[in-house]
């Protein structure tokens, strides 16, 4: 296809070279990143014991997941051209409502779950709706709404937000748990299904195909007779929605429930994304962001292992972040000039 | 820095006048798979006014930006009085070089004073180059120059009007002292009296030695002022003319490569004119803007319609509110058989099948990272659903039509549309809209910066359209396209619709002359030489 491109424009003369078409590869599938983290398992297996183990592989696919799934809506909001500053606030939602409501109320687990939803999406589409409607930046209305939403949490649970995750919940996250009797944990099982699904929607949907459309270019969006407002609107309550879903299953796993839980998987969450290779206003879709999540979980599991901390890990995290914005930055300044 | 802040008696006994002060060599500059300018060469001399003409998309701002330092060039040479330069590596190495531009967008702070915009970038970011007091007396004495009553250098830029704005852009540059000053368009937002005061101090520049480079789409202005004039074409020089040996005639064949825009030139004398067929569209009472005279206008069936006027005379208004984009009062009438409906907003016009493409190819219509087969399909994404789900091969199938009947060069159409040049780009968007099936389509200026042969397939195309009986509305700002392609053009200004000429009675001049109304033409003598 690609010599075809340069056939197309007889008067270049200009063959593509094996780094071009790397480089073409790459922009439509993330060949690097895969690579990185073939490289990082390939350096963990040969020099940590029992990295390679099954264990470890799943353990290692379980924090993944939890990254990925923080992920979902931040995929969304950066395809659209925002950003969801957010989502660490509504996953600590999503877990106060399925932990301490279930006890503070004595509501069951389906009717939390149910309340979670509407809550969940008003909040985000609110939020869409504002940008959208005034013209301002995500990152600033996000942050607000986040604490906006964990304020009434706290109002709710009279500040005090400790509680604990059924054990059939925590099931969910755990190593020993299978899924319909294969061996591992149903959350892998339920990201798997997630990303076919997410994939198909953002690629084979109309819906889909809207939406990534009001990214690239929101005012040739409005004149293609696309609702961009309401597209908004979806997407931040969508990227709410699925922050309020992972922060149940953050809650399985954690088994403990307090205001900063969702505090690592903002940063984590909007790096994967980043380091998949989505841009901002696309190009970009989901499975690029599992890919981002599983990257960065065996790098810092590696990391660890030969010692790295907490505060290492966070210099790892901004600086990923810094380089890929750097290496965007420069791609789309050639664009702009084309 | 220094040498752009000399006093002007410095270098008005340096050059000669005659001896060439900017020479270019081949130069070549291609974004991407777009070649912008293919082979440039010519030279400007001491005190000459030199047109640098050229069709829309001919690659001349790309030029200009070459030499402004805002492009580097792929390959070519500039030297500036003997100084070779490979490429400017910013606009302030250009400056340096002598080389100061006045471009055709107003580029002010509006929120400084006059004397603040006048001399921006003049200093260093914690130094002053200039003293104040000789700030403000140079200043005052270039504005004198340029403007019969000139603002307070203490006025807010922001406060003054298009016109004296430009001249306030215009009155920076020659206070950089430049050896060769470049005005690329610069003089189309001026009002009639400062151009005329801008061009006697072009002559003043001239006689001391500085080399003009006037980019210009207007005749008379060449006319007025011009020495030699360059012509580009698909970015090469296709010649440099010489003196008073010119005819507009000439230039058109030189930067067209031909008599004739359209292939067939009589395209319209052999079709039935359309008076009979039925009025699909109308607008009653509509005013452009308060207080103007409303317009009532009839659009048949089958017809073409040209809108035409200077810049921004209300034609791009008008042809907006007949998308239903429009915020004028008065009422756009869609006909369906007896059936008549107001047009009162986008979707509606949609449904009424009035299909509309913007002007900005990239700020309205591209969605430049997606694909080609994406690009067409989005507007109707809808058609190529499958059991809920989109098909590919769906889209690909419809796309393939027009790829035929749009002549549209794409390699694979799952690559990105930014790779197609500008006029294949502009192919798939009327393609899109194409797709929608509509019976009025209206176009906004569709064939600006593209190439002359994507335009002839172009007209072609709308050839085909009206004799199927497609009603098409079109704004151009191209003369020639109203005169060789309209049935019927409506001509604007000051948002009101002014004249109406049928396609017997089109010619250049008379339409050319039209823009300026029939007062300006008596007054300011504008157009009589067209």
């Amino acid at each position: 296809m690609t010599t075809l491109s340069a056939a197309a424009e007889p008067t270049i003369d200009e063959r593509p070279r094996t780094t071009e078409l790397l480089a073409r590869a790459q922009s439509k599938f993330p060949l690097l990143q895969i690579a990185i983290t073939v490289v990082a398992f390939l350096v963990g297996a040969f020099t940590l014991d029992g990295f390679a183990s099954e264990n470890s592989v799943k353990s290692l696919l379980i924090l993944a997941s939890l990254v990925g799934l923080a992920g979902i809506g931040q995929t969304l909001a950066i395809l659209i051209g925002g950003v969801d500053m957010s989502v660490a606030n509504f996953l600590v939602v999503g877990a106060v409502f399925v932990t301490q409501f279930t006890q503070l109320y004595g509501m069951s687990f389906t009717t939390a779950l149910l309340l979670l939803v509407p809550f969940t999406a008003i909040l985000g589409g609110f939020v869409g709706w504002v940008c959208h409607r005034f013209n301002v930046e995500p990152l600033v209305v996000t942050l607000a709404m986040g604490t906006f939403a964990l304020g009434l949490m706290q109002i709710q649970t009279e500040g005090t937000i400790a509680g604990g995750a059924p054990g059939w919940l925590m099931a969910l996250t755990s190593l020993r748990s299978t899924t319909f009797g294969l061996p591992f944990p149903p959350v892998i099982a339920i990201w798997a299904v997630v990303t076919v699904a997410l994939a198909i929607f953002i690629h084979r949907t109309a819906v889909g195909r809207r939406m990534l459309a009001a990214g690239a270019n929101g005012r040739a969006a409005g004149l293609s007779l696309i609702k961009v407002r309401r597209m908004w609107i979806v997407v931040f309550a969508l990227s709410a929605l699925f922050a309020g879903l992972a922060g149940v299953v953050l809650a399985a796993f954690s088994g403990t429930v307090n205001t900063s839980i969702g505090g690592p998987y903002l940063f984590q969450s909007l790096a994967a994304v980043i380091i998949g290779g989505t841009v901002f206003g696309g190009p970009g879709d989901y499975s690029r962001t599992v890919i981002g999540a599983l990257m960065l979980t065996v790098i810092t599991t590696v990391l660890i292992g030969h010692g790295l901390a907490t505060s290492d890990q966070q210099i790892l995290y901004g600086a990923v972040i810094l380089i890929a914005m750097a290496l965007y930055g420069r791609g789309r300044k050639m664009s702009d000039r084309v | 820095m220094d040498a752009k802040l000399r006093a002007p008696e410095a270098k008005t006994h340096r050059s000669e006048p005659g001896g060439v002060l900017l020479d270019v060599q081949s130069l070549s500059k291609r974004f991407g798979p777009t070649v912008a300018v293919r082979d440039a060469s010519f030279s400007i001399r001491a005190g000459e006014v030199h047109a640098l003409v050229g069709e829309n998309g001919s690659g001349k701002s790309t030029l200009v930006k070459i030499l402004s330092g805002i492009h580097a060039p792929n390959s070519g040479e500039i030297s500036v009085d003997g100084t070779r330069f490979k490429s400017f590596t910013s606009p302030r190495a250009s400056q340096a070089a002598g080389i100061v531009t006045v471009f055709q967008e107003v580029l002010s702070v509006g929120s400084r004073t006059v004397l603040d915009n006048l001399w921006l970038g003049a200093d260093g970011s914690f130094t002053t180059k200039v003293r104040k007091t000789d700030k403000a007396k140079r200043a005052q004495k270039i504005l004198a120059e340029l403007l019969e009553h000139p603002p307070r250098l203490d006025s807010r830029v922001e406060d003054l009007s298009l016109s004296d704005r430009q001249v306030c852009s215009i009155a920076r540059a020659l206070l950089r002292n430049p050896r060769v000053l470049i005005l690329d368009e610069a003089t189309s937002a001026l009002d009639y009296d400062s151009r005329s005061r801008l061009f006697r101090v072009v002559k003043r520049l001239c006689a001391e030695g500085v080399g003009v480079m006037l980019i210009t789409h207007r005749m008379d202005e060449i006319e007025e002022i011009g020495d030699r004039i360059t012509v580009l074409r698909s970015g090469i020089t296709v010649g440099t003319v010489d003196d008073e040996k010119w005819t507009t005639e000439q230039l058109v064949v030189m930067m067209t490569g031909s008599d004739h825009l359209a292939p067939a030139a009589a395209r319209v004398e052999t079709r039935e004119h359309v008076t009979d067929a039925p009025v699909v569209l109308e607008t009653r009472g509509l005013s452009l803007a308060p207080g103007q005279a409303p317009i009532d206008v009839q659009i048949r069936a089958g017809e073409l319609v040209g809108l035409a006027g200077l810049e921004g005379q209300g034609q791009d208004v008008f042809l907006k509110s007949l998308a239903g984009l429009g915020n004028v009062s008065g009422d756009v009438v869609r006909t369906e058989g007896d059936r008549e409906a107001v047009i009162s907003n986008r979707e509606n016009a949609h449904s009424k099948r009035i299909a509309y493409v913007p002007r900005e190819r990239r700020g309205e219509s591209l969605f430049e990272w997606m694909s080609i087969l994406d690009n067409f399909s989005i507007a109707t994404v809808n058609e190529d659903v499958r059991g809920g789900f989109l098909s590919p091969r769906a889209a690909a199938r419809r796309f393939s039509d027009y790829v035929s009947r749009l002549s549209i060069k794409t390699g694979n159409t799952t690559n990105a549309i930014t790779t197609l040049s500008g006029g294949n780009q502009q192919k798939v968007i009327i393609a899109r809209w194409l797709a929608t099936k509509p019976e009025i389509l209206l176009l906004n200026d569709p064939t600006r910066g593209i190439d002359i042969n994507a335009k002839r397939d172009l007209y072609r195309l709308l050839g085909e359209l009206t004799a199927e009986g497609m009603a098409v509305v079109m704004l151009s700002t191209e003369v020639d396209e109203h005169v060789e392609l309209m049935d019927r053009v409506l001509v604007f200004d000051d948002f009101e619709c002014t004249h109406e000429f049928h396609h017997m009675d089109l010619t250049r001049q008379g339409l050319v002359a039209s823009f300026f109304g029939k007062d300006s033409r008596d007054e300011h003598g504008l157009a009589q030489n067209q």
